[in-house]
């Protein structure tokens, strides 16, 4: 009951940021899908016809994943920025239910306001890009279950930002370090170890040939579990160190 | 009966080019219904002592107890019984309406249901702020803004609140309305704990005091009591005659009021004050009256500081 609470206490909060800067969460989300029709446009205009339909597809998929992930990735870092400025943050840290809790709540709550945004973007996209509109619910699925893992790495982060402060730079990197990940091509052990790659070529049979094995299923959920627990022991890590440091709200 | 109890507290904080030891053993208690209150000078430990015992700071020597519970044992059963207004301007959400940052606020503590609302409402009368419910908490005034903060502080019903420099940067105002609610909250039987160098707060409604300076306790005694002290070495002579006194200038605060001649002298002991009378009478000057009288708390606390730095 006492952790309901806490997420009815997040969910407010998303929903009343979201109602009060939803005309500049409208802006970049136009902006972003416009980026991605001219990049759309430039590959029809120069791209090599045999490949063309495939890679308007890779791209297509990779624009989304890409946009689902940068929000779960820095979100919570930015909004613990902004809580440490104005203090805030001391009231979750004095709370009986503690911080790692609050913003792990806060991340869920995140993840409900965002995946409706997300299956219009993805909707929107996949008409510029000529796939169907239709999307599998198992697509939806994987994409949640990356987001799990996005919201993981996202709570690493803010444990960082707990501790270094200043990671606005940082922060900004990260949107386009994801690109980086997104795009390399993982040998060995590192197949399974960094994040979000594997899902990428996942989605893409999904949209080919709407199939997936068994394999790819333990991938997902060992891979999306490992990085939100790993997340959240290096949340609360921070959290401790800051206290015992006395920076929780130093800024 | 003692609602929190701070033993030894040491707090020095270490970054990459210093140490501040910013409290060097302190200790103290407060009781049951009483408003407690920290005060001292800028940079005197105030603010570390009372973020130690929200378990905000870890401090590296001490133990602190609320209500029994020692809170780096059991953190989330001691902090249930705890709240608090932090120092600064913001403890609100400047985005969210005043009904919205109850509602958060009490949620992200784990309340919720029948208890949560009806709590909110009380508090919001208390604070009177029912009017302002759906005002965005960044439009309110400096002081209703302050009075939101407390309105939080209060939701959870805890026995013991902590305010850090609750009157800071307020209008007088604003500042008498939250000595009165103050006061309100330690006749409902809850413990105050606050921290401040508003001496007119701590003469209007402070129980104890605890002067520290430099993270070091210099007195820990009740208001009264600190009062009094005082009172007894301050005294106002009116003269009767008309010549001579003017040579006692040096001796303290000589002026006139409604045509009779007054000196105001503070004294370190009874002797000095029959010292002084003997002068009068060396030099035949008349006393129609003396008594003993109150300094202000902002005197005593400028002198107790001052003899302790010497
Ligand atoms: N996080 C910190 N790191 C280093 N020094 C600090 C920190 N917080 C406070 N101090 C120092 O510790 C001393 C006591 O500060 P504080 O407890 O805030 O005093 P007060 O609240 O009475 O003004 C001051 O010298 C202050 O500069
Ligand atoms: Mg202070």
């Amino acid at each position: 009951m006492r952790y309901l609470n806490v997420f009815k206490g997040t969910l407010l909060r998303t929903f009343s940021e979201l109602k009060r800067y939803y005309l500049n969460t409208l802006t970049s989300f136009a902006i972003m899908t416009m980026i991605f029709y001219f990049i759309i446009v430039g590959i029809n205009k120069f791209g090599n016809p045999a490949v063309l339909g495939e890679s308007i597809q890779a791209i297509a998929i990779g624009y989304v994943v890409w946009m689902a992930l940068i929000g779960t990735v820095t979100d919570l870092s930015w909004t613990i920025i902004n809580e440490m400025s104005i203090g805030l943050i001391e009231q979750s840290f004095i709370s009986p239910i503690g911080p790692t809790l609050i913003y792990l709540s806060y991340q869920l709550s995140n993840f409900i306001f965002v995946i409706p945004l997300e299956i219009i973007i993805m909707m929107i996209v996949f008409k510029i890009a000529g796939i169907s509109i239709l999307i599998p619910p198992i697509f939806l699925i994987v994409l949640m279950l990356l987001m799990i893992q996005g919201y993981g790495i996202g709570l690493m982060i803010a444990g960082v930002t707990l501790r270094f402060k200043r990671t606005q730079a940082i922060l900004n990197l990260i949107q386009f370090g994801i690109i980086g990940v997104l795009m390399g091509n993982y040998k060995g052990i590192w197949k399974y170890v960094v994040p979000a790659n594997g899902f990428v070529r996942i989605l893409r049979n999904i949209i080919n040939n709407n199939r997936t094995t068994l394999n790819d299923w333990l991938y997902m959920f060992v891979s999306s579990a490992m990085y939100i627990i790993i997340g959240i022991l290096v949340f609360d890590f921070f959290a401790k160190l800051v206290r015992k440091r006395g920076e929780i709200a130093q800024y | 009966m003692e609602a929190l109890r701070v033993e030894n507290l040491k707090k020095t904080y270490v970054s990459k080019n210093k140490k501040v030891e910013a409290v060097k053993g302190i200790s103290f208690f407060a009781n049951k219904g009483e408003v407690f209150s920290i005060l001292g000078p800028n940079g005197a430990g105030k603010t570390t002592t009372i973020k130690s015992i929200l378990r905000l700071v870890i401090p590296e020597e001490g133990k602190i107890y609320v209500k029994g519970i020692d809170i780096s044992k059991h953190t989330s059963e001691a902090l249930k019984n705890l709240s608090a207004v932090l120092e600064g301007n913001r403890n609100i959400h400047w985005k969210m309406t005043v009904f919205e940052n109850l509602k958060y606020f009490g949620y992200i503590r784990g309340l919720g249901g029948k208890f949560l609302k009806e709590r909110i409402e009380e508090v919001l009368e208390f604070v009177e702020l029912t009017e302002k419910r759906n005002e965005l908490a960044g439009k309110l005034s400096r002081g209703m803004q302050q009075r939101l903060a407390i309105a939080i502080a209060l939701l959870p019903d805890t026995p013991i609140v902590l305010l850090d420099e609750p009157t800071l940067g307020l209008d007088v105002e604003s500042s008498i309305k939250i000595r009165e609610m103050l006061t309100k909250l330690s006749e409902k039987g809850k413990t105050v704990l606050l921290s401040t160098h508003d001496m007119h707060l701590v003469e209007k409604v402070a129980d104890r005091v605890l002067i520290i300076n430099n993270g070091k306790i210099i007195v820990c005694d009740k208001k009264t009591n600190l009062i009094n002290a005082f009172k007894k070495k301050a005294y106002k002579i009116v003269f009767a005659g008309e010549n001579g006194y003017i040579n006692f200038r040096k001796y303290g605060k000589l002026y006139e009021e409604n045509g009779e001649k007054i000196l105001e002298v503070q004294l370190e002991s009874i002797d000095q004050l029959y010292e002084l009378i003997d002068k009068f009478k060396e030099n035949q000057i008349e006393i129609k009256h003396l008594e003993s009288i109150m300094v202000n708390f902002e005197e005593i606390f400028v002198n107790i500081v001052r003899s302790d730095e010497q």
